[in-house]
Order: C-alpha cells, then sequence, then structure tokens
C-alpha cells in the first residue's frame, strides 16, 4: 500500500506567540524583578499564574494529588530561592517546570516506584478497532487512530520510565516546544526529539501489547 | 532528493527532523524535500511519522482528564518564603555552607593533629623495640671478656663441595680465632674444569632461623682449568651485637655454565660464634645513645658509621682488590716503600672500584706503578684547583702562611676510575690550618664521597626530597647555603599549603560538579567532610615524613700525618641531623678532646659557633634542640699509623725463620708467648721449580714460644719450628697446583697457619686506642693478631686440600 508523501504533511501544532503572551511576558519581567528584591506580593502573582499549572504538570508525573501539592509548594520555595540565577534566557513557566520535574525525578527516585498510574480505570473490552484496523490495513498502528482511550494511555504511561513518560507529557499534555522541554530536561535541542521519537516508539510498543493482552 | 535520506541509514537522522516535519516547524525547502521522499520508500518512518499525531493526540487527551483538585495554598508558601533568605540579598549558596565549613573544619582538624605536636614535642616514637636498641648502642660489656683468646678451631670447619658440573667449591676458615669485629676472614677456592670464565659467589650469613643478616656477592675470576683462590671478608659485625651463633651459606654461580653449587652447613654442623663488640680492632669510634625527655629514644640509624682505622702492614697488604673490601680510606705512609708492584696493583684495581688512597710520602712517587695513579705532575699541579673548585676558597694561601716551614705545600685528588688518590705533601695537622673556617670544608670535600650512604633522604627546604646522593650531586656542583637543608625551621608549611590550595582548587569543584550531576547535591554535607578527611589523610601522609625522618648521625674523619711520620691524629666530625625537636644526649668517647660547634653546613655563610669543648675521652654532650637543625662535633685521637706492635718474621731456608718484634708501646710487655697455630708438618722449597710439597695427617700443630719480657724497640727472633710428627709425604704440589701460572699465584693458605703475639700489660695499658678497651683491673691478656695474608715468602704452608 503506497501513501503520497502529501499525507504526512500535517499542520503545525505550536502558535506563534500572541499578543496576550507579549504583555504577560512583560508583565513577568515586572514581577520578576519586584521578586527578587524580596516582594512577596510580586512573587504571588507568579504563584497564582502557575500553581495550577505546576501542581497539573506534578500530579501527571507522581499521579498522587497530595504528593503533587507537596511538590507545587516546594516548587515555588525552591525558584524563590534561585530567582537570582533565572536570568530569563527561557519562559518563566519552563524555569518552574523544570524545577518542579528535577522534584519529582527526586521523589520517584527517592521512593523508587513509578507513579500510580491508573489502573483503577477500567480499560474498555471493545477491542474491535484495533482488530478490524489489523484485518483491514494489515498494519495493527494505522487502526489505532480510533482507538484512543484516556484509560489505556494512563495505564501505558504508568509503565513506562520516568523520563519518556516525562518528555510525552511535556510535549503533548503541556503542549511545550521542543526548546522548552530541552530546557527543562536539561538536554540538548539536538536530542530532544530524538529522545521523543524514541519514548513515542516505545509508547507504541507498550500500547500495542496492552491491547494484545487485553486481546488474550 | 531521494538519494539524500537512505532507507536504514538514514532513519535516525529522520527521527532527529520528524518531529519539526510533522508539526511544520521545518521550513520548506531541501530537507523537508528529502524527508517526504524518504517516507514514501521507508515504512518504519512513514509509522513513526503516523505516530507523532497519533500518540499526540492520545496523550494529549488526558489533559481532558479531571485532576483531583488541590487548591494553592499560597499562606504556607508565604509563610516558608518569609523565614528562607530572599535570592537577592543572600546570593544562593552553590555548595551549602555545611560542605566548606564542615570540610574546612575537617582539614585544619587533620592538620593540626599534624602540626600541633611540633613545638612542644615530636610524635612520640618510642617503643621497646628502640628501647632495646637504644640499650645496644650504649657501652656493651668489656670487649676482652668475651674475645676467645685461644683458638678453637672446632667452631669453623673448612669443608667443600662439588657442583653438578663438576667445578668444586672450597672454604676454610682464614684464621682461626674469630676477630672481635664479626668478620669471617675466609679463603675460598673455585676449581674450574672449563675455560676461564667469572663466577658470583653469594655468602649469606644468616642467624638461627635462617634469618639472612647481609649478603655479600664476589665476582671472581676464574682462571681455565684451575684452582682459583681468594681471600674474602664477610662480616656480619655490623648486625649482629652479643654473641650469636651465625651459619654461613656460600652459593657458587658459574654463567653459561648452567651450574650452580650450594654448599650449606648441615644442621649441627660446623658454627661460628661470633663475638660483636661493636668495635673493630683496633678502633677509633664514637659512641652515642641518644635521650629524649628521659626515655630512651631510638635514632634509626641507617646513616651511622663509625669511622675506624686499622692497621695494615706491608707484608700484610692483600694482593687483591677484593682485601679491601672493607676498607673505605687507605693512608700510606712512608711504609707503604716495602709494597711490591702485586700489591700497588691490587690498590689501583680497588682505588678504580671506588677506594680512596691518602699519599703523603713523596719517595713513593718515584715507583712507576705510584707515579701513574698519582694525581700530580708534582712540579705543575696547583694546589687545591681540583679540590676547592668553589670561589672563595683560599686554600693555597692559607697553606702557605699556616706552614711557613713547607716550602711548596701541595694537596692534589685525581679521580681514577669511581674512587680518588689525594696526596699531601704536608702535614695536614696544624692548629693553624684547624683554626681555619673553611677547615671542616676541606675534609668534607675529601671525604664527602665515601661517607655518604646512597638512598636515605634529606629534606631540602627548597627542592622537597632528595636523596642523599641527589643533594651530593648539587654540593659538588657549586650548590650554596640556600640548599642546605640543615638550617630550616620546623614545621614547613609549603606542603601543607600546597594541599589546602589542591584541596579548594581541585576536589571542591570536582566533588560539587559530580554531587550535581548525580543530582545529589544536598548530600554535599557529608561527602564534602569525606573528601576533606581524605585529603587530611594525604596530607599527614606527606608531612609525617617529616617525622620519620631519621635522626642521622654520621661520623667520618681523616688521619693526618705528617710524611713518613708513623705518629699521627685522626681528626674526626660527626654530624649529628635533628629533624625533631627535643632533647638529646650524646655520649662520646674514645676521643681525646670534643669539640662541639653549632652553625649553619656552609661555613662560610657563618662561622661554626663553638658551643662545648672537653679534653677527656668520655664526655656527655647534651644538645637541646627546638628545630631543625644540624650539629657537628669535631674530635681528635692520636694515632699510630704502623701500630703498636711489630710483628716481623722472614724464613731463612728450612724450617727456620728469623726477625725481630718491635715494641711501640712505650713500655716493656710481659709474659710475651708466640703461639703457633695451626700449622701443618709440611716441608717446602722456597724455589718453585724445585717444589715438593709434603703433606701429613689433618690435624694442625700448635707450638707455644715463651719469649718472656718484650722490651721496647725490637726483640731479635730466631726460631727453628719443626714438623712434630714427621709424617710422611702423600701429596705433591706441583699436580694440585697445575693451573697456576705465577709464583704469586701460589698462595700458601693461611688459614691453618699463624703466628699470634700474647704478652701482658702492666697495668693494663697498651698503646694507643687499644687500651682504651682494656679493663685495667684485671690484667688482661691482649692478643695481637698477625696473621700473614697472601705472602710467598712467608713460612706459612698450605693446609690439607680438600
Amino acid at each position: 500500500m503506497s501513501v503520497t508523501a502529501a499525507a504526512w504533511h500535517p499542520v503545525a501544532v505550536s502558535e506563534p506567540e500572541t499578543g496576550e503572551e507579549t504583555r504577560q511576558r512583560a508583565e513577568e519581567e515586572i514581577w520578576l524583578r519586584l521578586s527578587r528584591e524580596g516582594d512577596l506580593e510580586a512573587f504571588e502573582r507568579i504563584y497564582r499564574r502557575y500553581e495550577e499549572a505546576v501542581y497539573r504538570y506534578a500530579f501527571r508525573l507522581l499521579e498522587n494529588a497530595d504528593e503533587a501539592d507537596d511538590m507545587r509548594q516546594e516548587t515555588f520555595v525552591r525558584a524563590y530561592r534561585s530567582l537570582a540565577r533565572f536570568r530569563g534566557d527561557c519562559r518563566l513557566r519552563t524555569y518552574l517546570f523544570a524545577i518542579c520535574g528535577n522534584l519529582c525525578r527526586d521523589r520517584l527516585r527517592r521512593h523508587q516506584r513509578r507513579p500510580e498510574s491508573g489502573y483503577g480505570i477500567a480499560v474498555p473490552e471493545d477491542a474491535t478497532p484495533f482488530r478490524a484496523a489489523q484485518e483491514r490495513d494489515g498494519d495493527p498502528w494505522l487502526g489505532l487512530q480510533r482507538a484512543t482511550d484516556a484509560g489505556r494511555v494512563r495505564s501505558v504511561l504508568g509503565r513506562m520510565s520516568a523520563s519518556d513518560r516525562e518528555i510525552l507529557l511535556l510535549r503533548h499534555a503541556e503542549n511545550l516546544e521542543i526548546e522548552e522541554i530541552a530546557v527543562i530536561l536539561g538536554c540538548t535541542r539536538v536530542s530532544a526529539p530524538v529522545r521523543l521519537f524514541r519514548a513515542r516508539q516505545r509508547f507504541k510498543d507498550l500500547y500495542l501489547s496492552l491491547l494484545k493482552e487485553e486481546g488474550e | 532528493m531521494g538519494s539524500e535520506f537512505r532507507f536504514g541509514r538514514d532513519c535516525e537522522r529522520i527521527a532527529e527532523r520528524l518531529e519539526e516535519y510533522v508539526t511544520g516547524a521545518l521550513p520548506e525547502g531541501e530537507e523537508r524535500g528529502g524527508i517526504a521522499a524518504h517516507l514514501d520508500e521507508c515504512r518504519a518512518c512513514r509509522e513513526a511519522a503516523a505516530s507523532v499525531a497519533q500518540v499526540g493526540r492520545m496523550v494529549g487527551s488526558l489533559s481532558a482528564l479531571p485532576i483531583p483538585a488541590r487548591p494553592g495554598n499560597w499562606d504556607g508558601v508565604k509563610a516558608r518564603l518569609k523565614t528562607t533568605p530572599n535570592a537577592a540579598s543572600t546570593p544562593a549558596p552553590k555548595f551549602g555552607f555545611r560542605f566548606w565549613g564542615v570540610g574546612v573544619l575537617a582539614a585544619l582538624c587533620g592538620t593540626a593533629a599534624i602540626v600541633l605536636p611540633s613545638p612542644n614535642g615530636p610524635l612520640p616514637t618510642y617503643s621497646q623495640e628502640a628501647a632495646r636498641a637504644a640499650a645496644d648502642t650504649a657501652p656493651g660489656p668489656k670487649w676482652a671478656d668475651k674475645v676467645p683468646l685461644k683458638g678453637d678451631r672446632q667452631d669453623l670447619r673448612g669443608y667443600s663441595t662439588v657442583g653438578t658440573g663438576g667445578n668444586t667449591l672450597t672454604v676454610a676458615p682464614a684464621i682461626f680465632n674469630k676477630p672481635a669485629d664479626g668478620t669471617f676472614p675466609v679463603v675460598v677456592e673455585v676449581g674450574n674444569n672449563g675455560p676461564a670464565t667469572r663466577a658470583r659467589l653469594t655468602i649469606r650469613p644468616f642467624q638461627y632461623t635462617y634469618n639472612t643478616l647481609r649478603q655479600y656477592t664476589y665476582a671472581l675470576p676464574l682462571r681455565a682449568q684451575g684452582v682459583s683462590r681468594f681471600l674474602l671478608y664477610p662480616s656480619v659485625g655490623e648486625v649482629v651485637s652479643g654473641e650469636a651463633k651465625v651459619r654461613l651459606r656460600f652459593q657458587l654461580e658459574a654463567p653459561g655454565r648452567e651450574q650452580s653449587i650450594n654448599l650449606e652447613e648441615p644442621a649441627g654442623g660446623p658454627q661460628t660464634r661470633v663475638v660483636y663488640l661493636g668495635k673493630r680492632f683496633p678502633a677509633v669510634s664514637l659512641k652515642r645513645t641518644a635521650r629524649r625527655n628521659g626515655r630512651p629514644f631510638y635514632i634509626p640509624s641507617s646513616m651511622d658509621r663509625a669511622t675506624s682505622i686499622g692497621y695494615l702492614l706491608p707484608e700484610n697488604a692483600p694482593d687483591q682488590a677484593i682485601g679491601y673490601d672493607k676498607t673505605d680510606v687507605l693512608v700510606l705512609s712512608s711504609d707503604a716503600r716495602q709494597l711490591n708492584d702485586i700489591q700497588w696493583r691490587a690498590i689501583k684495581n680497588w682505588v678504580i672500584t671506588g677506594g680512596a688512597v691518602l699519599l703523603s710520602d713523596p719517595e713513593l712517587l718515584k715507583r712507576p706503578i705510584v707515579a701513574g695513579m698519582s694525581p700530580v705532575s708534582v712540579e705543575t699541579s696547583r694546589l687545591g684547583t681540583r679540590l676547592l673548585p668553589r670561589p672563595g676558597t683560599d686554600v693555597r694561601d692559607r697553606l702557605m702562611s699556616s706552614m711557613p716551614n713547607v716550602p711548596n705545600p701541595r694537596l692534589v685528588r685525581r679521580d681514577i676510575g669511581a674512587g680518588t688518590v689525594l696526596y699531601a705533601n704536608f702535614a695536614l695537622d696544624t692548629e693553624e690550618l684547624r683554626d681555619w673556617p673553611g677547615y671542616g670544608v676541606l675534609w668534607d670535600r675529601i671525604h664527602w664521597f665515601r661517607v655518604g650512604l646512597k638512598g636515605h633522604a634529606y629534606f631540602a627546604p627548597k627542592a622537597g626530597f632528595r636523596t642523599e646522593a641527589a643533594y651530593h650531586r648539587l654540593w659538588q656542583n657549586g650548590g650554596g647555603a640556600g640548599d642546605d637543608p640543615f638550617h630550616t625551621a620546623f614545621p614547613r608549611m609549603e606542603p601543607i599549603a600546597l594541599y589546602f590550595v589542591a584541596y579548594f582548587l581541585l576536589a571542591a569543584p570536582v566533588t560539587y560538579f559530580v554531587l550535581k550531576r548525580r543530582g545529589r547535591l544536598n548530600n554535599a554535607w557529608v561527602t564534602g567532610p569525606c573528601v576533606a578527611l581524605l585529603f587530611s589523610v594525604g596530607l599527614f601522609a606527606l608531612t609525617v615524613r617529616l617525622y620519620l625522618l631519621p635522626t642521622a648521625r654520621r661520623t667520618k674523619g681523616v688521619v693526618a700525618l705528617a710524611s713518613g711520620d708513623p705518629q699521627g691524629v685522626f681528626l674526626g666530625t660527626t654530624e649529628f641531623f635533628f629533624p625533631r625537636a627535643g632533647r638529646y644526649t650524646a655520649n662520646v668517647s674514645g676521643w681525646e678532646s670534643v669539640e662541639t660547634r653549632v652553625g649553619p653546613y656552609d661555613p662560610r655563610e657563618r662561622p661554626l659557633e663553638t658551643v662545648g669543648q672537653a679534653e677527656t675521652d668520655r664526655t656527655e654532650i647534651a644538645m637541646d634542640v627546638t628545630n631543625l637543625s644540624f650539629r657537628r662535633l669535631y674530635h681528635r685521637q692520636s694515632v699510630n699509623l704502623n701500630g703498636p706492635i711489630v710483628f716481623h718474621l722472614q724464613p731463612v731456608g728450612g724450617d727456620r725463620y728469623r726477625g725481630f718484634i718491635e715494641n711501640r708501646t712505650g713500655q716493656a710487655l710481659t709474659d710475651a708467648t708466640i703461639v703457633m697455630s695451626g700449622w701443618k708438618a709440611v716441608r717446602w722449597r722456597p724455589n718453585r721449580t724445585n717444589l715438593s710439597g709434603v703433606e701429613t695427617d689433618r690435624k694442625p700443630f700448635v707450638g707455644l714460644f715463651q719469649l718472656g719480657t718484650l722490651p721496647v724497640g725490637r726483640t731479635p727472633v730466631d726460631r727453628v719450628f719443626r714438623n712434630p710428627d714427621e709424617t710422611r709425604i702423600t701429596h705433591d704440589y706441583r699436580e694440585l697446583f697445575e693451573g697456576f701460572i705465577s709464583d704469586r699465584d701460589y698462595v700458601p693458605m693461611p688459614q691453618f697457619a699463624r703466628m699470634t703475639l700474647v704478652a701482658r700489660i702492666p697495668g693494663g695499658q697498651f698503646g694507643l686506642p687499644l687500651g682504651k678497651d682494656v679493663d685495667r683491673e684485671r690484667n688482661v691478656t691482649v692478643m695481637v693478631n698477625t696473621e700473614r695474608v697472601g705472602d710467598t715468602t712467608d713460612a706459612v704452608r698450605q693446609g690439607g686440600h680438600r
């Protein structure tokens, strides 16, 4: 079966920076400067703006609401302490995510465990789309387009390594740019897409094996 | 374009750009076209591209899921922030205070443990063994109590063996009465049935439980198809004190012959009883014990070396260089005129291998072989030019002014091979010369090359640790006072500071980065002190070398005498090197006068300051040492180079000997007796062409010949020593010594034949320095050892050839 190259030209996901974002960044610049001078009110604004995103990100990584809450608090405390070192060469959100990611990784490593994945969420019994696609195309992966299921996804993410899970979440759940991901993960601009590529492959493999288990 | 991204190899590159390609971030152009073409061909990459959107959609669906709500707690954050220093007010500590604080504290503690004890006293190195060792260096029992005065032949017997290749090794004692200094003069015969070669003989004296005391290795030239004979002087005197039973193990290796002869005394076999008195016979030595804080303090004696003076009568001079292997410096007076060419050749060979000769008789230079090794051309040489090349040493002027009686004083030196020959045509012992500040340097220059023990480390302030050999080279090459290792205060802070700098520049950043990389920066407060402690250990290991540096003592000296005058003086210096503070007491004995001087090593920098003087043979010198420092004692001792008694006998044909005994002790001796020990009943003819050896049984003959009173001066001796039992001839020596090629090689074996003069000393006084050690109360008998070695004209005859 031949597929033309034109079929693989999707549209860009990232959007150009809007005027609203520019305004936000200008605000953050001021808040940062005031925070560095010890103005807690300014820092509170930063907190208000990003506490939910940080909490969400921590929850995705840890799959535990209480721990994610702790990480949120710790992230902002650390960020406040190290504001002097933040030179503004990345977005503030990226900086906060980097701190939060480090803390979560530390937490996971210290407890030597994987996040509590959504095992409690039942995986749907219906695996027909996969099988139908398999029969039609001879390629099970193509048939999976319709088989997106949050429970399976969480289950698969729970089986993945922390770094793979993190990069996938950053890219697709938080919709961060490759450059930002590279900053958060502390890797280079070149190696980030490769890591993402491999994480995606593993996700695919794990997903297929999960489907097979369900089929059996 | 399609060729730009080939299947398989390009998939990895595609993976890098796939994300941008799919999201549209990759601009239109050649690369984008190449990827599109590759995707057309490669199914795997196509699937990967599909999965970008696919997985993105699946994972992105998570963001739509509700998550457990936890409202942000700003108040909690705020409370913590208020107790936290603001980022701007205090810069974020990269390496927490605890890391530096505890680390520095640990390093300081480690260093303090090293440095702090030094002002009050050194590290305690006292131990039971050290106490015993120190006790051993104290004056021991009177040597006369221990010296076996009668020959105990049963102790040391000759023995022989035959190697696998047919070579033979025979070992026999050269004398019966063991000398007091622990040497074992042995005659070694090696029979060689092959061509001429060099064999290596190893002698290992060992004590009791096979503890090898010291190993001697000799390279022996073996003549072809014959027996070669060597006189060797292994010694255990330096390592055995008191009485000890020592065995000797001989091992002979002939290269290229693939054979080795092991000759070891069997258990219960002959054993040698060694009586070591810490004193050579006769000898001049300096004894000392050191005490610190009232307790004996062991001084590692790696540099201890007493200079001893041995008397060598011309007729006893060895005819092989190996005979001088226990000799450091050979002082040849006018008596050396009696030496024959073979003995001179032995001296020359010994000098080439590292010996040192001091000539003082111009007549000697008239002999060609002496002139060949002489440092002069007397007429043209310039005084001191080679001896003291450093500027500012006005030896010549000094000598000229101090010795008006000597028209043209010379002290010149010539290096031959590894050795040195010195020639002086004046008496070196003049008071004027001795007061000259460069006097010590003069003797250093003469004798340094002999007394230095290699391998011992000095601590030089600018060059770190350095072996004495290296220091010696530096000194010889004109190193100045700045290289003096002895006047530096202790402790030295440079290496300590170096370690600190290394720690802060190297260890701390490396630790920091390693910890950061591993995400364990919060453990720095544990890791930091550990690393600091590690460096402290290294620091301690470095500085502890200062503590382990042994307190060193070195005695050296020269015999100074006027040309042709047997009366001379031994001028010695003993240097003490104190690397540690403390109170030391040196017991000095055996000298007529002792003078203590303290100062820098180079007298040009500051004259040595005399701090003590004593005109006694026994004195105790206390030295309070506060710094690493250097002391020097000067001492002098009169000597008579000809010895107190000259015992001279010559065969006059048949069994008759004629000669004289000259008593130079200054007083008459009583009950003088010649002890003939170990004589075989052998008849011989002095003419080798008419050689007819006679060997009887193997029992040596002992005879006593009473001389009665031995007055001062010469006493003629004319005796007939006969074969006591007239046993029949059993061997023809021409067959036995067929391999020998000259008269001189035909050396009578002295080990079975010896003449000893035994006399009593009224009041126990017997010359100098012998009398110093005689117990005056007990009226002991003193033995004068005049065994003859290597003299064909001697009446000493072959012993049993086994």
